[in-house]
């Protein structure tokens, strides 16, 4: 059973998120607060773990809950330390933490340092002369480049775990050319789980199919009759 | 175009991925305009992750902050990292996307660079266009 609601608050009862009743409640007493942290949960939970996970794709889902834990009592804590600042805006600040905290569970495994510019220098070398880099200078020039890069995150944060994990590394590594064998190297030192080589191979070329599939699915590459895409 | 080298291609997938989630601006704090966006629609997550948001079952809060106070020392709220972590989140959410370590023409050639990739035309106000991105 949840906190119980006390007669100066009666939450509204439809089932949307209402910041400023939330940010209300955690200005107020101990109760208040409580209820204020059930309401985060019940309206805001699926959101807030999606964040963990978008930033931190390396998480383990157990980790995962445990960095969610880690955001709410954050700010239960501030709540009772009359640290909380109702004045600024209530979700921007939940996602930020949330983005704070699963940085600093990975920050351990941290992707390999290069200059960002040096980045994305090796990025647009990698596009050149190639059927994907044609169909993404198609999005820049629909100007939807940032939207695409919003759909491949999401793409591979839904991807299953094993798909997940070795696209981690071949993200983490770029622009370093790893073989199906380093990844699986990689994968067994980070996790101590041990895949093959040949499913390491596998799931690589699964969760690039997935990439392909959404820039044909959003019209930018055509469907190659081998199914390769 | 002409048949390609198909590792160019899967080459190319992975630079993408790459970009996606290293670029700067792929994890920046989110607007209060993209915030309820996400609330109002948070997207799936794998299998494994579902799972795992539905074994917190329904009294979650109630066994969290239960344990909370009943146990001295719970991760989350000691009170000097916790001053930190809230300070540091406010001073994000504050900085938008600008990174304070770069030097401004670092900062411009990066921001060259990847409207470039994106295809993106330079805005007439930086400022103005850095802090209200919608």
């Amino acid at each position: 059973m949840g906190p119980e609601l006390n007669s100066r608050h009666r939450p509204n009862q439809k089932d949307k998120v209402d910041p400023e009743e939330i940010s209300i409640l955690l200005i107020g007493d101990r109760q208040e607060q409580e209820l204020a942290i059930s309401l985060i949960d019940r309206h805001l939970r699926r959101a807030i773990i999606y964040k963990i996970r978008e930033t931190a794709i390396s998480l383990a889902p157990d980790e995962l809950l445990y960095v969610y834990q880690e955001v709410l009592l954050n700010v239960w804590s501030a709540a009772k330390q009359q640290r909380y600042d109702p004045d600024k805006p209530l979700m921007p600040f939940l996602f930020t933490l949330a983005q704070r905290r699963a940085y600093d569970r990975v920050r351990k495994n941290e992707a390999k340092k290069i200059h960002e510019s040096s980045l994305l220098d090796e990025v647009s070398e990698s596009l050149k002369d190639t059927k994907v880099g044609e169909a993404w200078q198609i999005v820049a020039a629909r100007n939807e480049g940032r939207r695409m890069m919003d759909i491949i995150r999401k793409t591979v944060v839904k991807m299953p775990t094993r798909q997940r994990q070795v696209a981690l590394v071949v993200i983490e590594h770029f622009p370093e050319v790893l073989s199906p064998q380093d990844v699986s190297e990689v994968i067994y030192r980070t996790t101590g789980e041990k895949i093959t080589v040949v499913a390491a191979k596998r799931a690589w070329q699964e969760a690039r199919n997935k990439i392909r599939e959404q820039l044909t699915h959003a019209g930018y590459m055509e469907d190659n009759a081998d199914g390769r895409y | 175009m002409a048949d390609t080298d198909p590792k160019s291609e899967d080459r190319a997938i992975d630079a993408l991925m790459a970009a996606a989630f290293r670029l700067s601006g792929s994890n920046e704090p989110l607007t209060e305009k993209e915030s309820e966006k996400l609330a109002a629609n948070p997207p799936r997550l794998s299998p494994e992750d579902e799972a795992a948001i539905e074994s917190l079952g329904t009294d979650f809060v109630h066994r969290l902050l239960h344990k909370a106070q009943t146990e001295k020392s719970i991760v989350g709220q000691e009170p000097v990292a916790l001053d930190r972590e809230i300070e540091e989140a406010y001073a994000s959410m504050n900085r938008g996307k600008h990174d304070d370590s770069l030097s401004e023409q670092t900062r411009h050639e990066i921001e060259r660079k990847r409207r470039e990739l994106l295809g993106e035309e330079e805005p007439e106000d930086e400022d103005q266009n850095g802090s209200q991105r919608d």
